[in-house]
């Protein structure tokens, strides 16, 4: 059930409807039964998962809360990690694992054979595996008590706009709004009914649009050359944000619509005029669990300059990892780390270079996002590459001249135009970073621009019922 | 509270006011376009017509059958899989004239739920609007809703695809076969059935066809469907043209009339519509 399709306008409407009418522990009730129906309607099967999921987190989360004993506390905290670890590492990892040890056997001479298991990927199960966790860590930290409200923490785990590609929500953020009764004023709807059209926009008009030239171009590697490549990895690029920070804004819209505040997941990331700003705007959610529950538990930057290199490169290359059971993702990862690592390497040195300690001016700013947004372009050639035999291929014959660019179909002017809107409209983001998105304090104006967005998705959307790109994550 | 549900009215009524007043005028500047079927046969009277996919579109240019055959023709392919709006189109032909010739691309027998993009502006025609039953519900009802939605991007910003010179790294590519197999088994036989009732429509309205096997840079020589285009062509009594690369020959139509693996380029379009030219003139010198 994708959020630009019938079924789900369907779905949502009766759900809304059913909110509405319900008090607090009914909406409650009613929310976590949609949520199921919404995850089952994708495959059933693996609403067991969540379940499993949810169980686990739960009962160790207890009896984390419930005692003292320094040695408990620690066991029930591996067991969920493990569990939830487990579940995710079999299910999303296993075969990549398994053909990745045999070829590793293979380099010294030994040739094991491990049964592939080709099982499908549920869907969002990284989203909802390391929001849970989250939970259990916290509890664990004691930033957070235990609830004793079973059904309340499994619509925690598994509340349908946020459920199938996040953001990853915090259960300090997210919990206590699902605990406490919620207010739904005109004010919120007029907010989420915002964020839905401007995600629905970024979704169909940006994001589908730019795809058909992308996957005309990646889907037929060896049939092309130049700078056809650096076309298609430049709308990639913001193929891959609009499709991302459109669910995420139809998630955070839908939740608005009923009361909830859904965490904002991206903030003008190609505004960025660092790597390290870029990854404070990029995926917020996923790039602050890694910080909080990863990065810092290592050490962070406290233990030496050697052990903070270390751990920047375990995150980002666990970060990659997060991504998909694929090496390309892992070298994508890797590649950000050592962007990282640089990036900070030069911040250590500034103060012995007078000219490094200078404030930037406005076109030093332009040159740094401009250069930032071409660091990052770069890795996305081995995110979107079917395997890393492709990335290479694509890297070692991109700046091939006489440049000859396939220019495709007239349908990537739509994406062009779907792009100078969504720059126009993160500009103002930019400027303005807590403002609301669509926000003008004109009314005629705002107006204006919605039915301009309302009309562009009905002329010049893609109506193919094209899937989120982060679901398969 | 009620000045808030006044507001979200208006806004829904100001929304469909808006949507009628961008779709009739979008519809008053599409009718009066070239590339509104009744106003082509009106003003030009085509005794061809052409059909296919983007590999007509691109691949056949009326004015140089033209100059082999004398016979003025219009070029009604759609891009995608092309059977379904071909059908279509074939309906608001029939019901406005009686062309002397249709051509048809021996297309796969795959469903299009875009045809409707290309039928849309059509829906004032009972036949088409009869054809609409093969569409889903969301998307019927979708059509049915919005006025502009009946002309969107693909209809009315019509922007002519770049096709002129590039082609893909002929020599370094793999064969590969972009065209799946025919197999009735996997829920085309509704989409054969369509191409047979364009058959059959045309041989009761004593109109003669004749099917195309266009050329690809690659051909597809797994794709059974020929097969089954062979099969009704026969039982139609139509005639069936094999105008593959193969068949006339790979020195003919060399590795740079190819814009990319499925589509002529201009300077192949050129060469390959004089040669349908020929074969049209032949056909309707034997047959007539």
């Amino acid at each position: 059930m994708l959020f630009n399709s019938l079924e789900f306008a369907v779905f949502f409407f009766i759900v809304y409807s059913l909110y509405l009418l319900l008090k607090h522990r009914g909406q409650n009730i009613m929310l976590l039964l949609a949520s199921y129906v919404f995850y089952g309607a994708w495959d059933w099967r693996f609403l067991f998962l969540i379940w499993i999921s949810t169980f686990l987190d739960f009962f160790c989360a207890q009896k984390i809360f419930r005692t003292d004993d320094k040695g408990a506390r620690k066991k029930f905290l591996i067991i969920s990690i493990c569990g939830n670890l487990i579940i995710l590492g079999f299910f999303k990892y296993y075969d990549f694992f398994a053909e990745s040890l045999r070829s590793l056997l293979a380099l010294f001479g030994l040739h094991a054979s491990f049964p592939l298991l080709h099982i499908i990927l549920p869907v969002g199960i990284s989203f909802y595996t390391f929001q849970t966790m989250s939970y259990t860590i916290d509890i664990y930290n004691r930033k957070l008590p235990a609830t004793d409200r079973f059904f309340d923490f499994a619509l925690f785990v598994a509340y349908f706009p946020q459920l199938v590609a996040g953001p990853i929500e915090r259960a300090r953020h997210l919990l206590p709004q699902i605990l406490g009764p919620r207010q739904v004023t005109y004010d919120k709807f007029c907010r989420g009914c915002r964020l839905i059209l401007w995600g629905l926009f970024k979704k169909v008009v940006v994001a589908d649009r730019l795809a058909l030239y992308v996957d005309s171009i990646y889907g037929h590697i060896y049939l092309h050359q130049g700078f056809t490549f650096l076309l298609a990895t430049f709308f990639f690029a913001f193929q891959i944000y609009c499709d991302f920070s459109a669910y995420s804004d139809i998630a955070r819209g839908l939740g608005r619509m009923m009361g909830f505040d859904i965490m904002v997941n991206f903030r003008a990331p190609y505004f960025a005029r660092n790597i390290r700003e870029f990854w404070q705007k990029w995926h917020i959610s996923l790039s602050t669990w890694l910080r909080d529950y990863l990065y810092i538990p290592l050490g962070g930057s406290r233990r030496g300059r050697l052990n903070t290199y270390r751990n920047i490169f375990i995150t980002m290359f666990l970060g990659g990892l997060w991504h998909g059971a694929n090496w390309k993702f892992v070298i994508w990862g890797f590649i950000h780390g050592v962007y990282i690592a640089i990036d900070r390497f030069t911040q250590e040195i500034s103060p012995s270079f007078k000219f490094l300690k200078k404030r930037p001016g406005a076109a030093a700013g332009i040159f740094n996002a401009v250069f930032t947004f071409s660091a990052v372009l770069a890795t996305w050639v081995f995110f979107r590459s079917p395997d890393l035999k492709s990335a290479m291929y694509i890297i070692k014959n991109t700046f091939i001249f006489p440049a000859r660019v396939f220019v495709g179909s007239g349908s990537i002017i739509f994406g062009a135009f779907g792009m100078a809107v969504l720059i126009l409209m993160d500009l103002k983001f930019h400027a303005e970073p807590n403002g609301d998105v669509l926000s003008f304090n004109s009314g005629l104006f705002r107006w204006a621009v919605y039915y301009f967005l309302i009309f562009s998705i009905i002329l010049s959307g893609v109506r193919q019922g094209e899937q989120f790109i982060y679901f398969q994550f | 509270m009620k000045k808030n549900y006044l507001k979200i009215i208006i806004f829904i009524i100001l929304f469909f006011l808006l949507d009628n007043a961008i779709g009739s005028a979008i519809s008053f500047m599409f009718n009066r376009s070239d590339r509104y079927i009744p106003r082509i046969i009106a003003l030009k009277r085509p005794s061809v017509f052409y059909f296919g996919t983007s590999k007509t579109k691109h691949g056949i240019i009326p004015a140089a059958v033209f100059r082999e055959t004398g016979l003025n023709g219009y070029n009604a392919a759609a891009a995608g899989y092309g059977i379904v709006e071909s059908c279509g189109f074939e309906k608001v032909i029939l019901a406005e004239t009686k062309p002397g010739l249709m051509v048809v691309e021996a297309m796969q027998f795959k469903p299009d739920y875009n045809a409707i993009n290309d039928l849309a502006p059509y829906l004032g025609y009972p036949q088409i609007r009869d054809m609409l039953k093969i569409f889903p519900l969301r998307v019927r009802l979708f059509y049915a809703l919005f006025k502009t939605a009946r002309y969107n991007s693909k209809k009315f910003f019509h922007f002519s695809d770049k096709n002129d010179g590039y082609k893909p790294l002929y020599g370094i590519s793999p064969m590969i076969n972009i065209e799946e197999p025919y197999s009735p088994a996997d829920g085309s036989t509704e989409i054969a059935r369509m191409m047979e009732g364009f058959l059959r429509q045309a041989a009761d309205n004593g109109v003669r066809v004749i099917i195309v096997r266009m050329p690809m840079f690659f051909q597809d020589d797994k794709a059974g469907y020929y097969e089954v285009y062979k099969k009704l062509a026969a039982l139609y009594g139509q005639e069936m043209l094999d105008l593959s690369r193969e068949a006339i020959g790979r020195d003919v139509l060399p590795d740079d009339c190819f814009w990319d693996i499925g589509h002529l380029n201009d300077k192949g379009a050129r060469i390959f519509s004089s040669i349908l030219g020929k074969k049209i003139a032949a056909y309707l010198e034997n047959n007539y």
